[in-house]
């Protein structure tokens, strides 16, 4: 991230005049492991470091470790909740917010963090992913059903309408609850979810794309036959890559197992992972399935009475 | 008005069939279920050789039902006394050689022309049928509510949305926790009625009226409680503040109304009475009912997700089959 001289200037001076340097370095410490400010500045151990040169140290190192965001979110943090039971006031914490809604982020006080302002441009790591570190994450995988059949069968402009229509009514349910769409491959892809209920997020925008697409197919679809999608949804731990086909992640690959090995046509399959976070309402709308190993999955389609 | 014979006497059936007569022919076993679910005009012909010793039973029952004219069909001539089946109400018999030459269109039209001149529930009933299935006339506006100046007639479809259940709720779940929830549901119809073009135009606690305005070619408004009823368990899960599922009833209709923004509890209009009537009394909790001519300017994809539903008031309508939960 682009930090302009303004923004620097201002996280040097918010320190320097709210706190001595012994609670600057133990807010370091938060997000820099075994912050060492002698040894990051020069200056001897013996001396005691001045309080101005602490402040444009560890600013420095911030914005070199690319950790702004998550440095803004601590000094939030500490503003509205005092460290160890001490208030502190922040000096010039609404110039600093200013300057990071300029670089396309804002403060969403239900998650606690800077994320990407709706209209501004979406990056897979809501810009606050940092890479190669480790995050729980939902993901959601579609597929589109007899692709190559579809393929030989149509010409080339109506398959390559109605593929970018169930793309954009993927992207659209996906980013309608913040989630980020990480791969497309023609005929079909990968979206991830984070932040609170990243399982009922992603479980809703499944069961939203398979009631859009069934609309589309009634009314809209230049295909003579209904377009069907495979959805499977699974949560679990994942390092962070702006490179996604260079990923590996167990996660992942249990969501590809999920979609191929267990999702029918129009059906949505979630793990029990994810099933187990569904409340009392949208769980009445999974059927279970026995798997192997004495594990579950869940199915979801839309039905209709007689 | 509909003619049905009910009968098991295989001679019988083959010798109406050859006939090539408007007439559907019914096992006598089910003869109340199918004659309960109606609501058409019917001439019922009862095959005495299949009903024997009910067969008088099986007149009482018919004899009690309104809109329901019945004849008796003797094959094997062993009804002994004709007239006793006209003091029990009956306006037709036909004899084994009658079968034969007399049992046709002519004859049912002879029925027809007798039930007028004599019958004065059946008159009632033909008049009934005709004012409501008389067309109306369109007065269509182009460009929507742009064009709609209040004190005005205009075509509308016109759609009641009632939740269901209401007289609990407040007992159930307090009357501030209820207005809050109410709000939320009642977004959730104004987001869906306003994407089509519509307005709730009147609003009562539970539900209300809404108005979209028609063009002459095609109603949105179906396809509107169509997503209404599609997204409705999506809108149980991500929005409802209700902590169960609800459950509401829509019903749809073209007709007139003169458009009035003020007052809108004092409307008097046909179209507005029906539509409550349809909604309210008629409509079965949890459904979404629409009449045979809105239908015919609903996307064409969506009607196989409409099945017949008998009359209201003469008016053919359709119900939605909806989309449900496993079970």
């Amino acid at each position: 991230m682009r930090i302009s001289t303004r923004l620097q200037r201002l996280l040097t001076d918010a320190l320097s005049h709210s706190m001595p340097v012994h609670t600057m370095i133990r807010l370091a410490r938060k997000i820099i492991h075994n912050y060492d400010i002698y040894e990051r500045s020069g200056f001897p151990p013996n001396i005691p470091i001045p309080t101005i040169d602490a402040a444009r140290q560890i600013t420095q190192d911030v914005i070199e470790e690319d950790l702004v965001v998550k440095f803004v979110e601590i000094l939030m943090d500490i503003y509205e909740n005092g460290l160890m039971g001490r208030n502190i006031s922040i000096r010039f914490l609404p110039q600093i917010i200013k300057e990071l809604e300029y670089l396309g982020l804002i403060y969403d006080d239900e998650y606690k963090m800077f994320i990407e302002k709706s209209d501004m441009k979406k990056t897979i790591g809501w810009g606050v992913l940092q890479e190669n570190s480790i995050y729980d994450l939902t993901f959601m995988c579609i597929d589109i059903v007899n692709n190559s059949e579809l393929v030989r069968k149509y010409p080339k402009n109506d398959i390559a309408l109605a593929y970018s229509d169930v793309r954009e009514i993927f992207k659209y349910h996906v980013e309608k609850r913040n989630g980020r769409i990480w791969e497309w491959e023609g005929d079909g892809g990968i979206a991830a979810f984070y932040f609170q209920d990243k399982n009922i997020k992603a479980v809703l925008s499944g069961i939203d794309i398979l009631l859009e697409l069934f609309l589309y197919n009634q009314l809209q679809s230049v295909l003579k036959e209904a377009i069907q999608i495979r959805l499977s949804v699974h949560t679990g731990p994942c390092q962070f890559t702006y490179n996604i086909q260079n990923m590996q992640s167990d996660t992942l690959d249990k969501l590809k197992e999920l979609e191929n090995e267990y999702a029918p046509p129009n059906h949505l399959v979630i793990s029990s992972g994810v099933h187990y976070d569904m409340g009392s309402k949208l769980e009445h709308f999974f059927l279970s399935e026995p798997i192997a190993g004495g594990n579950y999955v869940y199915r979801y389609s839309l039905q209709w009475e007689n | 008005m509909k003619v049905i014979v009910f009968s098991s006497n295989t001679n019988l059936i083959d010798l109406i069939k050859s006939k090539n007569l408007s007439v559907v022919i019914y096992a006598p076993a089910q003869m109340n279920k199918i004659i309960n679910n109606s609501s058409d005009l019917l001439l019922v012909y009862v095959d005495s050789s299949s009903f024997n010793d009910k067969l008088h039973k099986k007149i009482s029952f018919l004899t009690s039902k309104e809109k329901v004219y019945f004849g008796v069909l003797d094959p094997a001539n062993e009804i002994k006394d004709i007239a006793e089946l006209y003091f029990s109400g009956a306006v037709d018999y036909i004899s084994k050689k009658q079968l034969k030459n007399d049992f046709g269109e002519k004859r049912f039209k002879r029925v027809f022309q007798y039930l007028e001149q004599f019958r004065i529930d059946y008159r009632e009933e033909i008049e009934i049928q005709k004012t409501f299935t008389k067309d109306i006339s369109h007065i269509t506006t182009e460009k929507g509510w742009q064009e709609i100046v209040p004190g005005s007639e205009y075509t509308f479809s016109i759609m009641f949305i009632e939740l269901d259940g209401k007289y609990d709720m407040e007992k159930i779940f307090g009357k501030k926790n209820l207005n809050v929830a109410l709000s939320v549901f009642r977004k959730y119809l104004e987001r869906n009625i306003s994407y089509f073009g519509g307005r709730i135009w009147i609003w009562f606690q539970f539900g209300g009226i809404a108005l979209f305005p028609f063009n002459g070619r095609e109603c949105e408004s179906v396809y509107c409680g169509f997503r209404i009823m599609l997204y409705k368990l999506m809108h149980d899960v991500e929005e409802s503040l209700f902590p169960n599922f609800i459950s509401f009833r829509i019903a749809l209709l073209l007709g007139n109304v003169t458009y009035q923004e003020n007052d809108t509890g004092n409307v008097i209009s046909d179209s507005i009475n029906t539509i409550f009537h349809l909604g309210k009394k008629h409509a079965e909790k949890g459904h979404f009912y629409v009449t045979e001519d809105i239908l015919q300017f609903a996307p064409k994809p969506l009607l196989d997700f409409f099945t017949p539903a008998g009359d209201f008031e003469g008016i053919p309508i359709f119900r939605m089959r909806r989309p449900v939960l496993p079970s």
